[in-house]
């Protein structure tokens, strides 16, 4: 560790988000300008003697000698995260691994991968993993007038709400594995700023060809959806019940394969409200 | 076959458990899996305590279920064994373990009043299975990362492979 420090010893900064304290050291001051955009959302600067997790940026901007290849490193404590020759790509894998970092040790909030988007003021949450289309469903939300909270994480509070974390949609474009990063302005939505009590929880995944006929599933069952995609439910399973029951407390849960998202946004639309297909309200009886 | 020098007395698991309207959520700790039981079935588990024969429970029972009749129970404890909520033992049901789900109604008289018992099961990832997974040819530390499940060496680094 003394020898990487005497490395990237030129600068550092840490933040605090949603209580994980990370700390960033470089060996060019410049860098630390560039990793603005990579920040979790809603961190804010924490002055710490000791923190969580230690990200070191070593970037090789000597003069290029002919011949010789010249590679970029970010450590993460004291391993090797990543390589490459290309500046962009240690950006980019900071930002995957401290929101994976932040997102299952935060002890303040607890972390579900999922879509949300704002609707009437209430919350929609769409679990899911990659490739199960939660970003696509995400985005046509948006340009029916939905508000933007996240296509990556439904982060919630003690008292089942759920609160942004707004980076640009990830979108993947025919079906290469390449991300394509878009702002959700792009979609004709602002950002969401404040957290929300959660209306309706949609347990789904596209589907070559299926059509979206839902069923209302349970509130039990959907709290189970949820669990599935939590990323620090082992880790503390007793306050995952609790925020996730709280969460879908007075919610809808939906559940069923889909085809195009546009079916999807305009069965919300319509049903809004949903009365008709609330669990809940029917009082439905399984088995 | 009767088992009557052993007969089945089933008990819980030990696990961490939370109501939530109607249902009971339950969480194996060992095996990392989560369960919802429906009232039928939550009533019954709640009810295997080791000290009891599937007929002593139906006849505790008997007030909830409107019946003496033990097929719900016995349904019931078939159902929490296969998800693994109850202790495991060598002892066993008798001749009618087997239940389907037409003997189950034939024999129930109130239907109307009582749900088939229900457990769905769900297992609790790990933190790296349920984030995001690394595409193709992405740097990856174990296969857990990757999109395909795979990660494995790419010349002189570690990659995920198809």
């Amino acid at each position: 560790m003394k020898k990487l420090y005497r490395l990237v010893g030129a600068a550092g900064m840490s933040f605090r988000a949603f209580g994980v304290t990370v700390g960033v050291r470089v060996n060019d001051a410049r860098t630390l300008a560039c990793l603005d955009h990579s920040l979790p959302p809603g961190s804010r600067p924490h002055a710490a003697p000791r923190v969580n997790r230690l990200y070191s940026f070593y970037l090789n901007r000597r003069e290029q000698r002919r011949g010789l290849r010249q590679f970029h490193t970010l450590y993460c404590d004291h391993l090797i995260l990543h390589r490459s020759e290309n500046e962009a790509d240690l950006y980019e894998e900071f930002e995957k691994d401290v929101d994976s970092y932040v997102a299952s040790t935060s002890s303040t909030r607890l972390f579900v991968h999922a879509g949300v988007v704002a609707w009437n003021g209430r919350a929609i949450i769409i679990p899911g993993r990659s490739y199960s289309g939660k970003t696509t469903l995400v985005a046509e939300f948006l340009r029916r007038g939905g508000t933007y909270y996240s296509d990556e994480f439904a982060v919630f509070d003690r008292r089942g709400f759920v609160h942004p974390f707004s980076r640009p949609l990830g979108l993947r474009m025919n079906s290469t594995d390449k991300q394509i990063r878009k702002p959700a302005s792009e979609f004709g939505s602002a950002a969401g700023l404040l957290p929300l009590p959660v209306a309706l929880v949609i347990l789904t995944e596209y589907k070559k060809s299926a059509s979206w006929n839902p069923q209302p599933i349970s509130a039990g069952r959907g709290v189970l959806g949820l669990l599935a995609n939590s990323l620090s439910a082992r880790a503390n399973p007793k306050r995952a019940f609790e925020i996730l029951t709280r969460a879908t407390e007075k919610s809808c849960i939906l559940h069923g394969a889909r085809g195009e998202a546009k079916e999807v946004v305009r069965s919300v639309e319509k049903k809004f409200g949903i009365r008709s297909l609330c669990y809940q309200e029917n009082n439905l009886r399984l088995g | 076959m009767t088992n009557q020098i052993n007969p089945l007395k089933p008990k819980r698991i030990e696990a961490l458990t939370r109501e939530f309207h109607d249902e009971l959520l339950v969480y194996d700790g060992e095996k990392h899996k989560a369960h919802c039981l429906n009232k039928t079935a939550a009533v019954v588990w709640l009810e295997c305590r080791g000290d009891a024969t599937v007929p002593e429970i139906a006849k505790k029972l008997e007030g909830y279920f409107h019946s003496s009749d033990d097929t719900l129970v016995r349904l019931s404890v078939a159902k929490l064994r296969k998800a693994g909520l109850l202790e495991k033992t060598e002892a066993v049901l008798d001749g009618r373990e087997s239940l389907n789900r037409r003997d189950v109604l034939k024999r129930i008289r109130l239907m109307a009043v009582v749900a088939l018992p229900l457990v769905t099961t769900m297992l609790v990832p790990l933190p790296a299975a349920a984030a995001s997974c690394f595409p193709l040819l992405h740097t990856c530390s174990s296969g857990v990362q990757c999109c395909s499940g795979r990660c494995g060496l790419s010349g002189l680094r570690l990659v995920c492979l198809p």
